[in-house]
């Protein structure tokens, strides 16, 4: 038996010194521990309410300040609100400038939410009837197909307002960046790179003239949370090698000694800016039939660019509506809370050369702050029915970052696939055959 | 994704158990686990084609990294450290089960050490 010990690793704290008890920062002060009676999102939506201002646009026709036409939209290219009848451009509200969203997170306590973020009024209808205040015509429309009216009389372009409590109407609008020549170029891009194992028919029909301008509805979540992660942690004090058997089977094995430490990371921590899906149909993304992975992947947006909402910037786009509330999102806050801890504790535990196991965790959400906003997403989708599986390829709309799920020709792949198996075999046969002299 | 997965672990595994075999073997002289090389080698150069151009195709593994992409404040940070007990010898290269704690994104999956009631608050 042979030994070899490596020098002793330095464990934190200096070498050969006492083990580190429980530290602290001298004068900090001591954040509260976790509590297990968090208040519930949906108890506590409401308890706080962000009032924005009403800047002209969120009620009634809104009209060209100039002309008084109400055929106005978002100029990808001038990144200004237009008028088509007299060109006239001007900018949006920036939602930052009517509340602050950024600063005070960590002294939030309770749930905040923004009166568009409200919960959806049970009775709430997707069917709306709106009054054209030009002329008086009443126009209907029903808001899972468009949040966009027009008065068929007048052609005036009328706003779903504040008062419509389904969803409808979120409080900001990320407005577009990418045009539409633009994500067409990119779509096309990423799906001629993946064109040699893509779905025959998927080939066949794919044109980039198919893609479409889409706003979807995200919750922005700002929040401030206590976090402890505790665990098992090991710092490596030496190793060695032991070889055992004979010359003709000599096995070799290395060993390991550690100190073992109880380790316990507690903090507090804001977050600023987290997108939830407020739409039911796009916020499970772990289902692959419907590749919604791809549209949560182009997140994050810069919402500090987001503007108030008005119909205008939706001209010549799809949206969606949001059918979730706060309350029914607090899985997904503390799955995404619990995550940002753990991922947070793992860049405290440096010295710990052996790694840690946490073991038990907590967060407790102590403020949080919720508006809604409309997402800018250039979407190309292809159902394959074969695999009952809707693919997405997508451009985020202010970014320009491509994401997407190109369908496979699986039995191509899959006969690919054998063959480099056959043929690497094959090469490791001869190889071998090489190796043992030709025997 | 399924099979594709199943196929490499599959695969890794076998390598795992065999390839230590294939080289004490061809260390003494003997020849007769070398020649089962191929059966490694093909199947996993086939189960990595696969997986990797199925990843490259579909991206089933991409999500927000809002844990790495969010503006995020840490403030009033506590440091725990208590030594417990030397671990004399082993042959692990990690902290037992560490392997549980690679990914921020899993939940812990350590048992509760007398705050169960407490810290699984969340389960």
């Amino acid at each position: 038996m042979t030994e070899h010990q490596s020098p002793d690793p330095v464990p934190p704290g200096g070498p050969a010194g006492p083990p580190p008890a429980a530290s602290q920062t001298p004068g900090a002060p001591v954040p509260a521990p976790p509590t297990p009676d968090m208040p519930s999102l949906g108890e506590a939506a409401g308890a706080g309410v962000l009032r924005f201002a009403d800047t002209g646009n969120l009620s009634g026709i809104v009209k060209c300040t100039r002309c008084g036409s109400s055929d106005i939209g978002w100029d990808i290219g001038a990144q200004a609100l237009a008028c088509r009848s007299c060109r006239f451009q001007w900018q949006g509200t920036l939602l930052e400038s009517q509340v602050d969203l950024t600063s005070g997170i960590a002294s939030l306590t309770g749930t905040v939410v923004s009166e568009r973020a409200q919960d959806i009024a049970d009775d709430a209808s997707a069917v709306v009837t709106l009054k054209c205040t030009a002329c008086g015509a009443e126009v209907v429309i029903n808001t899972e197909e468009s949040v966009q009216a027009r008065c068929h009389w007048c052609r005036n372009t009328l706003s779903t307002d504040t008062r419509i409590r389904n969803g409808a109407v979120p409080d900001g609008v990320v407005p577009f960046r990418v045009t539409r020549e633009q994500a067409m170029g990119l779509i096309s891009e990423f799906v001629k790179d993946r064109r040699v194992f893509a779905d025959g028919r998927f080939k066949r029909e794919f044109t980039a003239e198919n893609v479409m301008g889409v706003y979807l509805p995200y919750f922005v979540f700002d929040g401030s949370f206590g976090a402890q992660v505790q665990g098992e942690g090991e710092i490596q004090t030496r190793t060695w090698t032991e070889t055992t058997g004979d010359d003709d089977h000599k096995v070799t094995t290395r060993y390991y000694a550690a100190d073992v430490y109880e380790v316990t990371r507690t903090f507090d921590a804001t977050v600023d800016d987290l997108f939830l899906e407020s739409s039911a149909d796009k916020a499970d993304t772990s289902d692959e039939g419907r590749t919604n992975n791809i549209l949560n992947a182009l997140l994050p947006f810069d919402v500090k660019q987001a503007v108030q909402y008005s119909p205008s910037y939706l001209k010549g786009m799809t949206s969606e509506r949001r059918d979730l509330n706060v309350g029914q999102l607090e899985g997904a806050v503390r799955d995404r809370l619990l995550t940002i801890a753990r991922s947070r504790a793992d860049t405290m535990v440096g010295d710990y050369d052996r790694g840690v196991r946490w073991d038990t965790e907590a967060v407790d959400l102590r403020g949080s702050r919720w508006v809604t906003v409309y997402l800018p997403l250039w979407i190309y989708s292809w159902y394959e029915k074969e695999t009952d599986t809707k693919h997405y390829v997508a451009v985020n709309g202010q970014t320009g970052a491509v994401m997407g799920s190109v369908p496979l020709n699986r039995p191509l792949l899959g006969g690919t696939a054998t063959l480099v198996a056959v043929l690497v075999a094959a090469l490791t046969l001869v190889i071998v055959w090489m190796m043992l002299g030709g025997r | 994704m399924l099979f594709a997965d199943l196929l490499v672990s599959g695969v890794l595994d076998a390598l795992v158990d065999v390839v230590p075999h294939l080289l004490r073997s061809s260390g003494s002289g003997s020849s007769q686990f070398l020649w089962l090389a191929p059966v490694v080698t093909g199947p996993a150069a086939g189960g990595g084609t696969y997986y990797v151009v199925h990843n490259r195709y579909r991206n089933p593994g991409e999500t927000y990294r809002y844990e790495d992409v969010s503006r995020i404040e840490l403030r009033n940070e506590q440091h725990g450290d208590v030594y417990v007990r030397e671990r004399s010898k082993t042959r692990e290269r990690h902290v037992e089960a560490w392997e549980q704690s690679r990914d921020p994104r899993v939940r812990v999956h350590g048992k509760p050490q007398g705050l169960g009631g407490f810290f699984g608050l969340f389960d």
